[in-house]
């Protein structure tokens, strides 16, 4: 379909908004790599036929917006546990109950926020990867990378978060009531025993390690998309 | 789940500190490992090196890292579980010294493990893979 053109109110002759017509044998991507002869001309890396579909690739959206929502809720409830962590160290009274669920929340939605950027994956490293990243943005694939293997090297914090908050959230001492919230919180003195401590401690360094993982993830997750996307 | 708050610290520690270290090993030794070839859409064993096709072996990486790490932690909970039958008494609670040992080791190996990725990966060349060229051209 031919571009409209249209007039502004003195007259003057503008473009229209360019339809754009997706032909997967026409339509072709920029190749700044090779000196070709064929500089400023497309070249069709991306849509070639003769490049072999992988596994997955005609769910890529789908499992792009599946991992998506499950990163949102992910940090979501991995900051939230890392601040009730910080509460614990500071000897603050915090719901016991809240341990658990934003432990489970974080654990689940780390596994669903993996799982499908493992399925997502051989996708990426062929349509995504193999095709654009390595040839116009290296530093993008690069830090792809270190995204997958962070998130490898972040679920035993998830995982140890969870298995301390469980018993933690049981340590209940003393019950106070403070504006009508039953708050379950350990008394000063049973927080106060060294080996108790310790735990509390790593519990904080666990939490927070996991969101810290999470974020550095989601920042660098939408650096590489903005290489195409922006 | 376990009742004990420091005995479920300790093996997170162990866990965690496993899972970084082993691997951090696959990350400077050529393993074999677990290989996904996306075009031929089959299984390998081997090293990357030893792929003349496009190969993926960070699910053998993670596979193995996560997998020694849950054995290894398994592993020290049974002997521990062993050890206070044995011992026919109340189950000994790990002492803050081998607390603070396990979170110093685990925050040791995770941030060596992700200098170490974040060293390799810094800078890395590209490799173009050789695919299909463009019918159109």
């Amino acid at each position: 379909m031919p571009a409209r053109q249209t007039r502004t109110t003195d007259g003057e002759r503008i473009q229209g908004p360019i339809d754009i017509v997706r032909d997967t044998d026409i339509v072709r991507d920029t190749d700044t790599t090779q000196d070709n002869g064929k500089r400023g001309a497309l070249t069709n890396w991306r849509y070639s036929p003769e490049v072999p579909s992988v596994f997955l690739q005609s769910w890529g959206s789908l499992l792009v917006v599946l991992h998506s929502l499950s990163a949102i809720v992910l940090c979501g409830a991995s900051v939230h546990q890392a601040l009730l962590a910080v509460q614990l160290v500071r000897q603050r009274p915090v719901r016991s109950g809240l341990l658990r669920i934003y432990g489970w929340t974080t654990l689940v939605a780390y596994l669903s926020t993996v799982t499908a950027g493992a399925l997502l994956y051989p996708r990426y490293r062929v349509v995504i990867r193999a095709l654009f990243l390595d040839r116009h943005a290296p530093w993008a694939a690069n830090l792809f990378d270190f995204k997958e293997n962070l998130a490898t090297i972040g679920l035993p914090l998830a995982i140890g978060a969870l298995l301390i908050a469980q018993p933690l959230s049981t340590v209940r001492v003393s019950t106070s009531k403070t504006n009508g919230d039953a708050l379950n919180g350990m008394s000063n003195e049973a927080a106060s025993q060294p080996s108790l401590r310790v735990v509390i401690w790593m519990y904080g360094v666990m939490t927070v390690g996991t969101a810290l993982v999470c974020l550095t993830n989601v920042v660098a997750g939408l650096l590489c998309t903005a290489v195409r996307g922006a | 789940m376990m009742t004990d708050p420091r005995r479920a610290a300790l093996y997170a520690s162990i866990l965690t500190t496993t899972t970084s270290l082993v691997f951090f090993l696959t990350g400077v030794v050529a393993l074999p490992v677990p290989l996904y070839l996306p075009l031929d859409r089959r299984w390998s064993f081997g090293t990357v090196a030893g792929e003349p096709s496009l190969s993926m072996d960070y699910f053998g990486r993670s596979l193995i890292a996560l997998g020694v790490a849950g054995i290894v932690t398994g592993l020290v909970a049974l002997a521990a579980g062993f050890w206070n039958r044995d011992r026919r008494s109340t189950k000994p609670e790990p002492g803050t010294r081998a607390l603070r040992l396990g979170l110093a080791y685990a925050v040791t190996a995770f941030v060596l493990c992700a200098s170490l990725f974040a060293y390799k990966l810094y800078g890395r060349e590209a490799v173009l893979t050789d695919l299909p060229s463009d019918p159109l051209q």
